[in-house]
């Protein structure tokens, strides 16, 4: 999924950074300069709720975009990723075009809190 | 310039940009032919009523006194060691290195730490006043004359201003031969 | 446009993706057999399908993506517990993996896979018998704050944890933000033993930004002391969650007459789940090693256990003394101090043999950071060879863990900047694959570690221009600094050399860590770089045991450490048992006769105005043929203490080896006792030890 989302952003002129697992992206995310993260909400270790909560809680990157994915069954984890302060959900599966306009919605969203 | 300075407060001005040297500017606009490039900047400091002078690259750090363990068996100069974030270094009181009246320890008593040969030492000074730039001209060989105890301690004397500043040379200082009390172990008694 | 990536990757990947979930059955059957739950196995199978259903959605594989999502549904289910797994279940879950195989074989051959009608009939059954739902669990007092950021699954294994009895508990740990990923493995494996992870809480609130502080929910057994005991070494704390009205504290008292409220209510479920067998079994399929895992903690009690057996030894051997001087059955006395100098022999083997149970091999480190390097050089898309030696080097274990994050940041540092990319080294003649070389060796008593890259080097122009711009150091300093020095700015706070903030990590982030860790453990760091050839990082620690085991002595007001390894004994003599022979002090013990020297007399030591005491302890150290006692005021413990160089100026100062922190900011001088010994036996003594020796020490050559 991970490689299906990168390959779609990079052909999209996306730069795409990848991390693993929760922890991967907690010490990533504070380094970089994001736009949008999208999170699969059943991360291990750490969850795209958590995640979310700790992006928005974050100093220099309170601002930046979360795109939450997950299946439709999941709708119980989605809403407390909404909760959290994710910017918009993406059901799985998608395709390249919903994925596209999903995180053009949830960029134009948090550029409007800024 | 003879105002006591906070050993904090003369840490910044380190770090920061000197009022006595080039600015940013000067760099960029033809700095070099303007602004000399030879200054040698040393930190002043008092000891035993006299104005000394210590070069900031042998200096890694100013802080207050610090608590240290006395080492038995160390010439009377040695106060210890003092423990500078996990790395254990001699403390050195000065004065008492340069056999010079050792006064007590008062609020504008500090520790400069100095890297000499790869390791650092703590000397213990009445208080530290500056950083000044000295050009190399105002460097003098020290006077044969001058003699007294102190003589082998002095690498130069420097003019500023008014005032004259007693280079020390570190490694004459910082002899680890002298650092050992002479009678101490079946070599020394030997 | 994303699905032409060609189908060569797909199978292999997902024949990986096949055989985890496979593995995982194989832990849920195991499971079953032995009635242990194994919701991280169900909850890995159910990834493990999460992942191939992408997979096969991305590269357009039909009937495999249709059976993983079905399957995928079932796991669901199982894995929130809707849906009881057992032996039918499990039967179904491998027919898919048979299945899986057929058709991963035909995508791969473009043929006609088999039917999966049937197969995808049965998954569907079992989703269709969803066990009527259980009364949830309440979950008084468990903050709304924690609840919210759950997953379902998350939360039903909370759920679970309560139902099943066990404890929750907070484990509150903090770690460098660049090392979070791989800092977490080693407590996360710790955390395992004693129960569930149920999920890791990350908190941006951290008082330093390189740093994030991690609050991992546990489910466990075992009781608070327990679990703070052994996790204490990892450096977390740990709070039980209060559930608040619900509460019962572990042993605690509520009001007299309703002390028993719980034992009305017994849960069935409970009742089967031997807790003998419930937590911290891993019945895993994993080989069965002949090696334990031993928690410092546990050694630490040990060593302090072998401290207690010393002071009560000490005491026997005092009693044995005083029958003896009464001429009180002078046989059963002598039998007495002969099993007592067994005694002591087998109490320091003892303790030698702990000792050596802290000595590990590099290997462990290396092993983690060739996961590093992969991971890495995976990330940065570089191709990087690790060749590693030495891995059989054995540090004291405490090093070695302070080791690993040093070495890493050294390692990620060389993959993100070291090592260039493919098109650069080939560009420049270099073989494409970049070579990492992780050495260590012994070198006389220091052990060395180098980190050795074949990448571009470190440009000491770059170097300098990074510490202007970031206002490190001034230009005219710079001009004055010798290349080496120049170099060393790598160490310093704040150095990096890349000019784009969002980079992942430039040179130096954390190199002012590596080496405030390394001089911690009283190691010197050095680099060594050749623009364009490669740059070599060496690390050199003392192991003269830079970690021992000392004892915590205070003589005139001061204190000191002895190595507990060079010494024999202690114990403690009133002043009326000291003699004088031939000008010199001596007790008798054990039978013969002991020359005694004063530390603070050695020392010069100048003792306050005390009164003089009455005990004195003696401290018995010895060197091949003599043994000195070493008196003393007061025996202040025992303690593990890390060796610290005292400088090159104090080096030589006779009977000190060196310095040590003892805690509270304390330094403390590190006696060498070798030298005093030597000494005492020469000077203090002189003749007097030989002429006060009994005969009979004489004939035995002792």
């Amino acid at each position: 999924m991970r490689a299906y989302v990168s390959a779609i952003l990079e052909a999209n002129d996306f730069e795409v950074d990848e991390a693993e697992n929760g922890f991967e992206a907690l010490r990533k995310i504070p380094r970089m300069q994001l736009d949008v993260i999208i999170a699969d909400v059943n991360m291990p270790d750490v969850n795209g709720i958590e995640l979310t909560r700790f992006v928005r809680r974050g100093p220099g990157h309170a601002d930046v975009a979360v795109l939450i994915i997950s299946t439709d069954a999941a709708r119980h984890d989605v809403d407390r990723a909404l909760a959290a302060g994710a910017n918009g959900f993406l059901a799985k599966p998608f395709t390249a075009e919903e994925l596209l306009a999903a995180i053009e919605t949830v960029r134009s969203g948090a550029g409007q809190a800024q | 310039m003879a105002r006591e300075r906070d050993a904090e407060d003369l840490w910044q001005s380190l770090s920061r940009s000197g009022e006595a040297l080039a600015t940013e500017e000067d760099y960029e606009h033809g700095y070099s032919r303007e602004v000399r490039q030879d200054l040698r900047r040393c930190l002043t400091f008092r000891c035993g009523g006299e104005l000394y002078g210590l070069s900031i690259h042998d200096l890694a750090e100013i802080t207050k006194p610090m608590s240290t363990t006395p080492v038995p068996r160390t010439a009377d100069f040695v106060v210890g060691i003092g423990n500078v974030r996990g790395t254990v270094i001699p403390m050195v009181d000065l004065a008492r290195r340069l056999r010079l009246v050792a006064r007590r320890t008062g609020t504008s008593t500090r520790v400069l730490i100095v890297n000499h040969g790869g390791e650092l030492y703590g000397l213990v000074v009445d208080g530290v006043h500056d950083v000044v730039p000295i050009p190399p001209e105002a460097f003098e060989p020290p006077p044969g004359a001058l003699g007294g105890a102190r003589a082998g301690f002095i690498a130069a004397l420097a003019r500023h201003g008014e005032e004259i500043l007693i280079i020390l040379d570190l490694a004459v200082v910082l002899d680890p031969r002298d650092f050992v009390r002479g009678d101490a172990g079946p070599r020394g008694r030997a | 446009m994303s699905t032409a990536r060609p189908t060569t990757e797909f199978v292999p990947e997902a024949q990986e993706v096949v055989e985890e979930f496979s593995r995982r059955l194989l832990e849920l059957e195991a499971g079953q057999r032995t009635g242990v739950e194994e919701p991280e196995s169900l909850n890995a199978a159910f990834r493990a399908i999460h992942s191939l259903k992408g997979l096969a959605a991305l590269f357009a594989a039909g009937p495999i993506a249709t059976l993983s999502h079905s399957l995928e549904n079932a796991l669901d289910a199982l894995r929130l517990g809707r849906v009881p797994l057992n032996a039918a279940t499990l039967d179904v879950l491998f027919e898919a993996v048979e299945s899986f195989a057929a058709l991963l074989a035909a995508h791969e051959h473009e043929t006609e896979g088999p039917g999966i009608e049937g197969l995808l009939g049965r998954i569907d059954a079992l989703v269709g018998r969803v066990r009527p739902e259980r009364a949830a669990t309440e979950l008084p007092g468990i903050d709304e704050s924690i609840l919210s950021v759950l997953t379902e699954y998350e939360e039903h294994r909370l759920r679970e944890n309560v139902r099943l009895g066990r404890t929750l508990y907070r484990v509150h740990a903090s770690f460098d933000l660049l090392a979070i990923d791989v800092g977490i493995e080693g407590l996360k494996a710790r955390l395992k033993e004693f129960g569930e992870v149920i999920t890791y809480l990350p908190s941006a609130d951290s008082s330093a930004d390189d740093r994030i502080d991690l609050d991992i929910l546990l489910g466990s057994n075992a009781e608070h002391a327990a679990v703070a005991d052994a996790l204490a070494s990892e450096g977390v704390s740990v709070h039980p969650l209060v559930r608040e009205g619900a509460v019962r504290e572990p042993g605690g008292s509520t009001s007299a007459g309703t002390h028993d409220v719980g034992a009305g209510y017994v849960d069935p479920e409970r009742v089967l789940d031997d807790p003998e067998v419930g937590v911290g079994h891993d019945v895993s399929l994993r080989s069965i090693s002949r090696t334990v895992r031993v928690d410092l903690a546990r050694l630490d009690q040990l060593m302090n256990l072998i401290g207690e057996i010393g002071v009560a030894q000490a005491t026997l051997v005092d009693s044995v003394d005083r029958l003896r001087r009464r001429g009180a059955a002078p046989d059963i006395a002598r039998e007495l101090s002969g099993e007592l100098r067994t005694l002591s022999r087998k109490v320091s083997l003892l303790q030698q043999g702990v000792l050596d149970v802290r000595m590990v091999p590099l290997g462990q480190v290396f092993d983690k950071l060739a996961r590093v390097v992969r991971k890495l050089g995976r990330e940065a898309g570089k191709e990087i060879r690790l060749s590693i030696s030495g891995e059989e080097t054995e540090l004291d274990k405490l090093i070695v863990e302070e080791l690993s994050d040093p070495l890493m940041h050294m390692i990620r540092n060389c993959i993100d900047h070291g090592i260039e990319s493919r098109a650069e080294r080939l560009a420049t003649g270099k073989p494409p694959v970049g070579r990492v070389e992780l050495r260590a060796f012994q070198r006389g008593s220091r052990v060395v570690l180098e980190v050795e890259d074949d990448g571009r080097g470190i440009d000491l122009r770059q170097i300098r221009e990074s510490a202007l711009r970031r206002g490190l150091q001034r230009e005219e300093d710079l001009r004055e600094m010798t290349p080496q020095q120049i170099i060393e700015l790598v160490f310093m706070p704040g150095f990096t050399t890349r000019s784009t903030p969002g980079a992942l990590s430039g040179r130096g982030v954390g190199m002012d860590v590596v080496k405030t860790n390394i001089s911690r453990l009283s190691g010197i760091i050095d680099v060594n770089t050749t623009v364009g050839r490669g740059t070599t990082f060496s690390i050199t620690l003392p192991v003269t045991l830079a970690i021992i085991q000392a004892l915590v002595v205070q003589t005139a007001g001061q204190t000191f450490c002895i190595p507990l390894n060079s010494v024999l004994e202690s114990v403690m003599v009133t002043r009326n048992e000291i003699r004088t022979v031939d000008g010199a002090e001596v007790i008798t013990l054990h039978g013969k006769t002991l020359p005694l020297c004063h530390l603070a007399r050695l020392f010069e030591l100048r003792r306050q105005a005390s009164p003089e005491r009455s005990r004195i302890y003696v401290i018995v150290v010895g060197l091949a043929q003599h043994r000195v006692g070493l008196v003393v005021d007061d025996l202040l413990g025992q303690q593990d203490v890390v060796i610290k160089s005292i400088g090159s100026a104090l080096r030589s100062i006779p009977g000190i080896a060196g310095a040590t922190e003892l805690g509270g900011g304390r330094t403390v001088l590190l006696l060498d006792v070798a030298a005093l010994v030597e000494e005492a036996v020469g000077r203090e003594i002189g003749g007097a030890a030989a002429s006060a020796s009994s005969p009979s020490e004489v004939t035995h050559g002792a």
